[in-house]
């Protein structure tokens, strides 16, 4: 966790300087936080071009809104929210995606192999981002970002009920897809 | 980039939490997005800001039975003269659903677009979903949905005598609810059903 | 229930037929893990017992490929999945048959999904979400407990400890028996029979259905009942607390209170009856379009 610490040391510095009108010191904080918000977009919004735009309008946002930044969580995490923001809003201007369920029709039958830990992670991301959105939201925060329930259904504007079930959806949609 | 990991504890017994908690959470973008971002940086705020509503996708996608969703919404239907036949939403106007009534009633817009896209977009597969399920099951389901559909008439017509009435606008907003839930359950029952050869 | 009980005893008496392949599998269990169970038809019986295993027996019909028994690593999951044989399904998955009869730590959660098959669960302590299309439903609460079904009927027994039960039908009719805590209940024209000691919260839903709500009231409870056309009669047995809400549009409103309902517009339909009874520290509201009312207590 040092790596961690040692970065959020200078993320506290570099938002301050940032939060004065400091760009470098704001470059210096998307350099650091670019990675994990990219990819939170990309696992969002599936799609790259998309991912980028919501990446960009995080970090412009995130510029405008500094002096809100209270530092009650880290800087990280509250980039995450706004991504979330972005993501859900540009999916709902842009129309509900409904993601029909895979057809069964063609099922292979094949012997059916116990999940083990050696799924290569390509095709666990494609199970996911062939997941619904709603599970896939939740299981995206919750699962590759660590948040609690409580945090990820904040985020996502949802009940913690509605948060736990939607866990508990994907993790079953993905045990089934992985085995598959 | 730091990548490392927060830990959380979050999947610890379940294989497939083990697998996701494993994939990386930092991804590089293909290419450097700062130059872009430093452009919006310089300029004004866009009067579109990133508000956060309330996502009928989640509401529908999530169990049948969340009444918590009347709440979510946090405005009263007003009452509308119904016209039969008005709608603007292609979707809707598009699908031939003999089953559901199209989004006749000016209520529904009354619910926000929002609604609308979420009610329109369940109503679109339901066709090919119902074909899905054994018929007998199909016509109880079919009458069902045809219940439905007959309170919001009855509770429409009872707008018209009584308009404003906030008990028959708490009733409308549920049927609406129900209507929508029981879509949303429909989608999510016959989604794992195989599709009629 | 009949036809349950009539399947049950076919599974155990009738000699099992050549054409059908008969199952015999067993895998070591958490006793506190997840059993999923998903098939198509027939029949999905299943019963705690106190061997970390799980054990599935019975038959599996003509349409059917093989049942499918895994386990992951930790034996925290065990899957239990009917694979149908390829262009089955042909006649609604009736022919998908498999007729199975399930043993499961007592502590474990089920996760159950069928299309047509009964379910039937007894004993088992853990959580449990079991679905059906037509399938019908028959279990214990024990823990948590969330049923749903499209016309299947639903029975719930429980032995009045505090659990959240959630029910959800179309068409079918659920029966929910000495439950106890929360209660959730939806159904467009299936009757709800909802018998709830000490009520915190209890929401029942209905479009057509007839809607029954018998209990007591804790302290503080919240119950919220509505239909469209569909009777309400809620009837708490001990002495009641509360503070009633009750509207209809043009149904009529009786209760035991000795209370008597109000117009709500001087010249059209509409009657509400609002009055606290005890304390009134409980919150109770009931709305209809037009179904009947009838709310009695002591």
């Amino acid at each position: 966790m040092t790596a961690e610490a040692a970065a959020t040391d200078s993320d506290e510095q570099q938002v301050e300087r940032a939060r004065l009108g400091d760009r470098t010191a704001f470059e210096g904080l998307y350099r650091a936080h670019c990675g994990r918000v990219y990819g939170l977009c990309l696992r969002l919004t599936r799609d790259a071009a998309v991912a980028e735009d919501c990446t960009q309008e995080t970090f412009i946002s995130a510029w405008r809104n500094l002096a809100r930044f209270e530092g009650r969580s880290a800087i990280g995490t509250w980039l995450h929210r706004i991504a979330v923001n972005v993501a859900l809003g540009r999916a709902r201007r842009g129309g509900l995606e409904v993601v029909p369920a895979p057809e069964e029709d063609d099922r292979e039958e094949t012997t059916r192999a116990v999940i083990d830990d050696d799924t290569p992670p390509i095709d666990v991301e494609n199970a996911i981002a062939s997941l619904p959105e709603g599970a896939r939201h939740v299981l995206v925060l919750y699962g590759i970002y660590g948040y609690t329930h409580e945090q990820a259904a904040d985020m996502l504007g949802i009940a913690v009920g509605t948060c736990k079930a939607q866990l508990h959806r994907a993790r079953r949609l993905l045990r089934e897809r992985l085995n598959a | 980039m730091n990548s490392e990991r927060t830990t959380s504890g979050n999947g610890d017994g379940d294989a497939v939490l083990r697998a996701v908690g494993q994939l990386p959470q930092s991804i590089e973008p293909r290419r450097d997005l700062w130059p872009a971002i430093a452009r919006g940086l310089d300029q004004p705020a866009s009067t579109r800001r990133a508000r956060f509503e309330v996502s009928w996708s989640f509401a529908a996608a999530a169990a049948v039975g969340c009444l918590a969703l009347g709440a979510l919404l946090g405005y009263t239907i007003m009452h509308q003269r119904t016209t039969p036949g008005l709608t603007t939403d292609p979707n809707i106007a598009a699908s031939n659903q003999p089953t559901v009534q199209q989004a006749s009633f000016g209520n529904y817009a009354a619910l926000g677009p929002e609604y609308e896209r979420a009610r329109a977009a369940l109503v679109i597969d339901l066709a090919e979903r119902l074909d899905r399920l054994p018929p007998v099951t199909r016509l109880k389901v079919e009458k069902n949905l045809a219940e439905i559909q007959r309170a919001v008439t009855e509770i429409n017509a009872a707008l018209e005598q009584a308009p404003g009435d906030s008990l028959l606008q708490e009733l409308l907003m549920n049927a609406y609810q129900d209507e929508l839930s029981l879509l949303a359950h429909l989608n999510q029952t016959t989604g794992s059903l195989p599709a009629r050869t | 229930m009949k036809n349950l009980y009539v399947a049950i005893a076919a599974l155990v008496l009738s000699p099992i037929a050549l054409a059908e392949q008969p199952v015999d599998k067993r895998v070591p269990a958490d006793p506190k893990g997840e059993v999923q169970v998903s098939t198509v038809s027939g029949l999905v019986s299943i019963d705690a017992w106190d061997r970390d295993e799980v054990q599935v027996t019975g038959t599996l019909g003509d349409d059917v490929e093989r049942l499918d028994v895994e386990t992951d690593r930790e034996r925290r999951h065990t899957l239990i999945k009917v694979v149908a044989k390829k262009n089955s399904g042909r006649h609604h998955g009736d022919d998908i048959d498999a007729q199975l009869s399930i043993r499961v730590p007592a502590g474990s959660r089920l996760d159950v999904n069928t299309v047509s098959a009964d379910v039937s669960v007894n004993g088992v302590r853990g959580e449990q979400r079991l679905q059906t299309v037509s399938g019908e439903i028959s279990s214990d609460i024990a823990a948590d407990v969330e049923a749903k079904s499209v016309s299947g009927s639903v029975v719930l027994r429980g032995d009045n400890k505090p659990a959240v039960v959630t029910v959800t039908t179309v068409s079918g009719d659920a029966q929910v028996l000495r439950a106890a805590g929360e209660i959730v209940a939806n159904s467009v024209s299936g009757a709800l029979n909802l018998e709830v000691d000490q009520i915190t919260r209890a929401r029942a839903r209905t479009t057509s259905g007839d809607l029954q709500i018998h209990g007591t009231l804790k302290k503080d409870a919240r119950v919220d009942a509505e239909t469209i056309s569909g009777e309400i009669n809620l009837d708490f047995k001990e002495t009641v607390n509360a503070e009633f809400e009750i509207e209809s549009f043009s149904g009529e409103i009786d209760n035991c209170f000795g209370q008597k309902a109000q117009t709500t517009h001087k010249y059209g339909p509409g009657s509400e009856l609002n009055f606290k009874q005890g304390d009134g520290s409980a919150r109770v509201r009931v709305q209809s379009l037009s179904g009947d009312i009838r709310v009695c207590g002591k």
